[in-house]
């Protein structure tokens, strides 16, 4: 499946000179939001999402002249926004010289001391919960959860097949109502 | 739509608590964050515009700098050539003396002095070693010094004896006796005086008159002059002469310690002593006044 036509014509602009900063600036506003929240539940803090965020549409500045149009726009742009996440996350990971125990606990920490944060609250305790899971995991279950990604979108996004997706979401769903269930 | 359905249903499947949370993420936002991220990101891709300069703005700028200096485009307006470029400000009549008393004061006046004997105090080493000489010299080294020179430059010639000097080793001066001659009669002071003064009048009979002879003359020529000078001599007078010089000729000339090389330096100390009249008396006595050379 290729893009949409709004896409194509969103392309077009961009691709044209005269155009480009409006047809990118479209592209923005129509595709911001979705990522920010990809990127938000991997990342927890605002001020890391929106650095994270607008490093991905840079990315896309530089890089959608050469989009080939053989997925779908929005496809392209959760792979960007996907391998951003885990770049940033390994970059703090080193930072830190922290180990995968510790990051898991520091971003749990972070949701904790979110202002809006309610421990009852079964969602605060699906983030809390999301974020024991690998990172990779995390990724399957938030794009199949939160953004109704079909697993051939998915397996196009992680490059990774759609078996191994699936079994991978239903061992992350598992862990989650054990986590729930015992805290 | 149907995705949806398909996902509800699989999760259900696998967790049916899991099923039933809603799926609002809870994390808030700041309000307008979404409006401004376009022009956020724009910022950051394209800067804003700078001024613009014209093509070939900086070339030749150089040039035309030099060029308005050089045409005084940069002079002063003509209404500066009717201000007098004096400056207007006076100051009182001795402002600066009144400025600062002290300071006028102080002026003439060093502001370092060194305390009196600073210098002695600083290192009362340093004062008792100034007048010390770290060097010392041998005794009698440098009265011995000319005679050692003379012997390495030239070791024939009749020095004086100098003052001994420690490891220096002087072999004993040889005492010539006053020997009686044949006749039996003791040698006086004069006789040995007047014959020294005979053999040096002979010496140099023979050293100023020798430029004399005629270098184109042969060896034989001069044997002959030589044989015409002796014929004067009577034959007493050479043999008191030769008396006189027996002991010398006979002690083997090692154990002498004066050789007969005498340069012109050497008579001249000899005869200082010597009267032109006892000279001229000697002379009288055993040869002609005109072979006579005196100082």
């Amino acid at each position: 499946m290729g893009v949409t036509i709004q896409d194509t014509e969103l392309l077009l602009q961009f691709r044209d000179p005269a155009t480009r900063e409006k047809g990118f600036t479209a592209i923005i506003k129509k595709y911001q939001e979705k990522l920010y929240w990809h990127i938000r539940r991997m990342v927890v803090e605002h001020e890391d999402a929106n650095d994270v965020l607008q490093n991905v549409f840079i990315r896309v500045w530089n890089g959608l002249e050469n989009f080939r149009e053989d997925s779908q726009l929005y496809t392209w742009l959760y792979r960007i926004a996907t391998n951003e996440c885990l770049s940033y996350l390994e970059q703090q990971k080193r930072k830190s010289s922290a180990s995968l125990d510790e990051m898991e606990s520091g971003l749990s920490n972070k949701v904790v001391a979110d202002k809006y944060f309610d421990p009852n609250k079964l969602e605060w305790k699906l983030q809390l919960a999301i974020q024991q899971l690998p990172e990779k995991q995390r990724v399957v279950f938030t794009l199949r959860y939160y953004d109704e990604m079909p697993y051939e979108e998915m397996s196009r996004v992680l490059d990774t097949s759609e078996g191994a997706l699936k079994a991978s979401y239903h061992h992350a769903v598992k862990k989650i109502e054990d986590y729930i269930l015992n805290h | 739509m149907e995705e949806r359905n398909e996902i509800s249903v699989e999760l259900s499947a696998i967790s049916a608590l899991v099923g039933g949370i809603s799926r609002q993420t809870p994390y808030g936002v700041p309000v307008g964050y979404f409006n401004q991220l376009p022009v956020a990101v724009m910022r950051r891709i394209a800067p804003p515009p700078t001024f613009q300069v014209p093509d070939g703005y900086f070339d030749g700028f150089a040039a035309q700098v030099l060029n308005r200096i050089k045409s005084g485009a940069d002079e002063l307006p003509p209404i500066f050539s009717r201000i007098s470029r004096v400056t207007p400000y006076q100051l009182p009549e001795g402002y600066w003396e009144e400025l600062s008393p002290l300071l006028a004061v102080c002026r003439d006046k060093p502001a370092y002095a060194i305390p009196e004997d600073y210098f002695d105090e600083l290192s009362p080493v340093l004062t008792v070693a100034h007048d010390r000489s770290a060097y010392r010299v041998p005794e009698g080294y440098l009265g011995a010094l000319a005679g050692q020179i003379l012997e390495k430059v030239a070791p024939n010639v009749v020095r004086p004896v100098a003052e001994p000097v420690a490891g220096m080793r002087l072999a004993p001066a040889r005492v010539i006796p006053m020997e009686r001659g044949n006749s039996g009669k003791v040698l006086k002071g004069n006789w040995w005086k007047y014959s020294s003064v005979a053999s040096i009048a002979a010496c140099l009979l023979l050293i100023f008159s020798w430029p004399q002879v005629d270098t184109r003359m042969g060896e034989g020529n001069v044997t002959a002059m030589i044989s015409q000078g002796l014929a004067k001599v009577s034959d007493q007078e050479m043999q008191t002469y030769l008396e006189d010089q027996h002991s010398l000729l006979v002690d083997p000339l090692d154990k002498s310690t004066a050789t007969l090389d005498m340069n012109e330096g050497d008579v001249k100390s000899l005869l200082g002593d010597v009267s032109d009249n006892d000279l001229q008396q000697y002379m009288e006595e055993h040869g002609k006044a005109d072979d006579l050379a005196t100082n």
